[in-house]
């Protein structure tokens, strides 16, 4: 029989030798489990224990008035039904997918969450969200009152995937005191992009030293938004028909981007090292530094609570061909893996009815539900904006976003920034710069 | 027959030499399960939170797989993409770009200033805690402040050149000086922590040589050249490894904040395209390969500069 026994060594190494050998069958164990999503697990607190309910909800505020707001909606539902207890999430706005997907792929989906109009199909493609069709009609809660061309962006094969919060259309917005100053005329229903160009220029200004004091225009260039519904309005398509292959490089095409080029070439548009610095696209118009940008409602409570000047809103520029804007909605989901889906669809339920009066009054969103289009609620809040009807009028001009595969999505917008740099960067023509953009976008879909 | 020292010796000796062997095996086992008592916690956090991980990102770099939808096996394919891609090159050519940029700079400068530390008198204390200040920032705050300090039209860098009559540069938006401001506030960043390395080791430069060599009449560039240059050398190549795999590696977060890697990809090194692919593309079977790829580039670095350090590194 061998006298040979183990040194304290040689244990300390079989050992770690014994946990690797573990990690890597558990290892291959799991690589199995890569082959669906994140095994079933329920979500994060749902459980009933006892008639209680604990749900969470994630946001992703782009404006810190959203957090407030879904605390009221919680605090006054809890109120009324005293067995819930719901835990409001702040997600990270510039990194909410991540956070989605790390949720995903730890089986901690809030029950709850926040979806969009690009997110319902991937959504429903991984069995993350629940058909909330069966949950209201179920409860009675009448669909059919929701704005179809908003409802219609939640819904994929008749099921619905969120309800929509807000009916968001791209407007102008611009900055009064800075047109008084510069003798500009304010923008009116008939403008077009060459009269939004030649305001930019005048509301321009740099001061002695070369420095540019406030820009003409500080927006999203990038954002399908801005550029897409530009690309229309001038005549152009985005993708061909099978939305295998972009196409706005068509002389159409071409000229929407060089509305964009023009304005950043000259210094009429604020650059993207200036958005950058200031923390973001359209940052430059809340901070005074611009006189015009494109967004949507939601930015509103922002705009009130850190602009000095009065500001208004204006439909956005009418193109050689139409005007068009860019439409879409955010939304809250349930998640397919809520433990008691009736408890969650109660709180949705009573958001999307007694508590949309929060949303409303909170200049945050135009309400998508046609009994609330003339809500005084909405309508008569006190200025800035003072032209609400902008908000419901943009809406015919509206179009929605190409269909991207998920994936894709964040390649297709790089694709659109390297271009701009390009230009910008004089590295390109604007010409080459846009057809490279195409070639690229094509490649993402692709992937 | 001639037997063993162990044959031929007693028995009673042989019975006490196997007595103090096992009790010696006994003290062996106690001893080697008070340390896995120690060990153990980290052992485990190792195994899961590095370990785990490591050996996961591994299988993860076999599959086509974007979280949403199932994996599918590719085989190679992944890493046979990172070669097929035209921006491989660029990544490359940028990452020794911003690694050669900063761990030079990061080995000298700072054996200068721990020389220069060392021999402050009394403000050697009010200087040290000048200089490691970066240490106790965070990378992202510093990371955004410096954004302001580059910023074209408001910041403080460009204010100077513009009182010296130049025109203000955009630093970060510009093909040339992108990765170098990238690189100047990294050096920044990472001076503290290699000038205490630099401190230590030369605490260990036994006094003897210097004041020999002041009997022999060397100046101080003298001593420094033949003394402390020599013999901190076992220093410099670990500030040099480890600077290397703490640029390389840990950059993510002043790229990311700084320039997002652009512009057009001037600022793009590995370690960020890798954050680009998993979490903006969702490609994480491609994202996968590249850190492995990645960490084979700077294993095999590694390799060849441990079978060169023969040369020029001096122990003792």
């Amino acid at each position: 029989m061998s006298n040979i026994r183990p040194t304290r060594r040689d244990v300390i190494r079989s050992l770690v030798a014994a946990s690797a050998g573990a990690s890597a069958l558990s290892l291959g164990q799991h690589g199995n489990a890569l082959a669906g999503v994140a095994p079933g697990r329920s979500s994060l607190s749902s459980r009933l224990q006892d008639g209680n309910v604990e749900l969470t909800w994630a946001i992703n505020a782009l404006s810190g008035t959203e957090i407030d707001l879904v605390q009221s909606v919680v605090d006054q539902f809890v109120a009324q039904n005293p067995n819930y207890k719901v835990t409001v999430l702040n997600y990270d706005p510039e990194t909410y997918d991540q956070k989605l997907l790390t949720d995903i792929s730890a089986g901690t989906l809030p029950d709850i969450f926040v979806s969009a109009d690009v997110f319902a199909k991937p959504f429903f493609d991984a069995n993350l969200t629940a058909d909330l069709r069966p949950l209201a009609e179920a409860t009675g809660f009448d669909l059919s009152l929701y704005d179809p061309n908003f409802l219609a962006l939640s819904e994929v094969d008749g099921k619905i995937g969120f309800l929509p919060r807000g009916a968001d259309v791209v407007v102008t917005y611009f900055n009064k005191r800075m047109f008084d100053e510069a003798g500009v005329a304010y923008p009116t229903d008939d403008w077009t992009y060459d009269d939004m160009l030649a305001a930019a220029e005048k509301l321009t200004i740099k001061a002695a030293d070369g420095t540019t004091t406030q820009y003409g225009v500080d927006a999203s260039y990038t954002w399908w938004a801005y550029w897409v519904p530009m690309v229309v309005a001038q005549g152009g398509q985005i993708l061909n028909e099978d939305n295998t292959e972009a196409v706005f490089n068509s002389p159409e095409g071409q000229s929407a981007w060089n509305i964009i080029f023009t304005g950043l070439q000259n210094g009429w548009f604020a650059p993207p090292s200036f958005q950058q610095t200031m923390g973001g696209d359209g940052v430059g118009f809340q901070a005074g530094k611009a006189a015009m940008t494109f967004t949507v409602r939601a930015l509103c409570p922002t705009y009130r609570a850190l602009l000095q000047d009065d500001w208004d809103v204006a439909l956005v520029p009418k193109g050689s061909a139409s005007r068009k804007t860019g439409m879409g909605t955010m939304g809250y989901a349930i998640s397919s893996q809520t433990k008691d889906p009736a408890a969650t669809w109660k709180l949705l339920e009573y958001t999307f009815s007694e508590g949309m009066r929060f949303f409303m009054e909170s200049y945050l969103v135009v309400p998508p539900i046609s009994t609330f289009y003339d809500d005084p609620a909405w309508r008569d809040l006190p200025g800035p904006p003072y032209n609400n009807d902008i908000f419901v009028s943009a809406t015919q001009d509206a179009m929605l976003p190409p269909k991207l595969p998920f994936y894709s999505t964040g390649a297709f917008k790089k694709a659109m920034e390297d271009g701009v740099d390009a230009v910008l960067l004089g590295q390109m023509s604007p010409e080459d710069a846009v057809n490279r953009m195409a070639q690229e976008a094509t490649r993402s879909l692709r992937m | 027959m001639q037997g063993t020292a162990s044959t031929n010796a007693p028995a009673t000796v042989i019975t006490g030499q196997r007595a103090a062997s096992r009790t010696r095996e006994r003290k062996d086992w106690r001893a080697a399960l008070w340390a896995l008592l120690f060990l153990g916690p980290n052992l485990v956090l190792f195994l899961m939170f590095t370990a785990y991980p490591v050996g996961y990102g591994l299988n993860l770099s076999f599959f086509d797989y974007n979280v949403l939808t199932p994996a599918e096996w590719v085989g190679f394919a992944n890493y046979r993409s990172i070669f097929d891609d035209p921006l491989t090159r660029t990544l490359l050519e940028n990452s020794i770009y911003f690694a050669a940029g900063t761990i030079v700079p990061l080995m000298l400068i700072p054996l200068v200033v721990a020389v220069l530390l060392n021999n402050a008198g009394v403000l050697t204390r009010p200087f040290r805690a000048l200089y490691f200040l970066p240490l106790v920032t965070s990378p992202v705050a510093a990371a955004a402040v410096w954004k302001w300090l580059y910023a074209k039209d408001y910041g403080l860098i460009n204010y100077g050149v513009r009182k010296l009559g130049f025109d203000p540069i955009d630093w970060l938006y510009n093909l040339d000086w992108a990765m170098p401001a990238v690189i100047v506030m990294t050096i920044w960043l990472l001076l503290p922590f290699n000038t205490i390395l630099y401190t230590a080791g030369l605490q260990e430069i036994p006094r003897d040589y210097y004041e020999a060599s002041l009997v022999d009449g060397a100046s101080s560039w003298q001593q420094f050249r033949d003394i402390t240059i020599p013999l901190i050398t076992p220093t410099t190549f670990f500030v040099m490894l480890n600077t290397m795999i703490g640029v390389l590696f840990g950059s993510f977060d002043t790229i990311n904040v700084m320039t997002q890697g652009g512009p057009l990809d001037a600022t793009n090194i590995f370690i960020y395209d890798i954050y680009q692919n998993a979490f903006q593309y969702f490609r994480m079977g491609y994202a996968s390969a590249q850190a492995y790829l990645l960490f084979v580039f700077v294993f095999v670095f590694t390799i060849l500069n441990w079978q060169l350090q023969r040369k020029w590194v001096h122990y003792g």
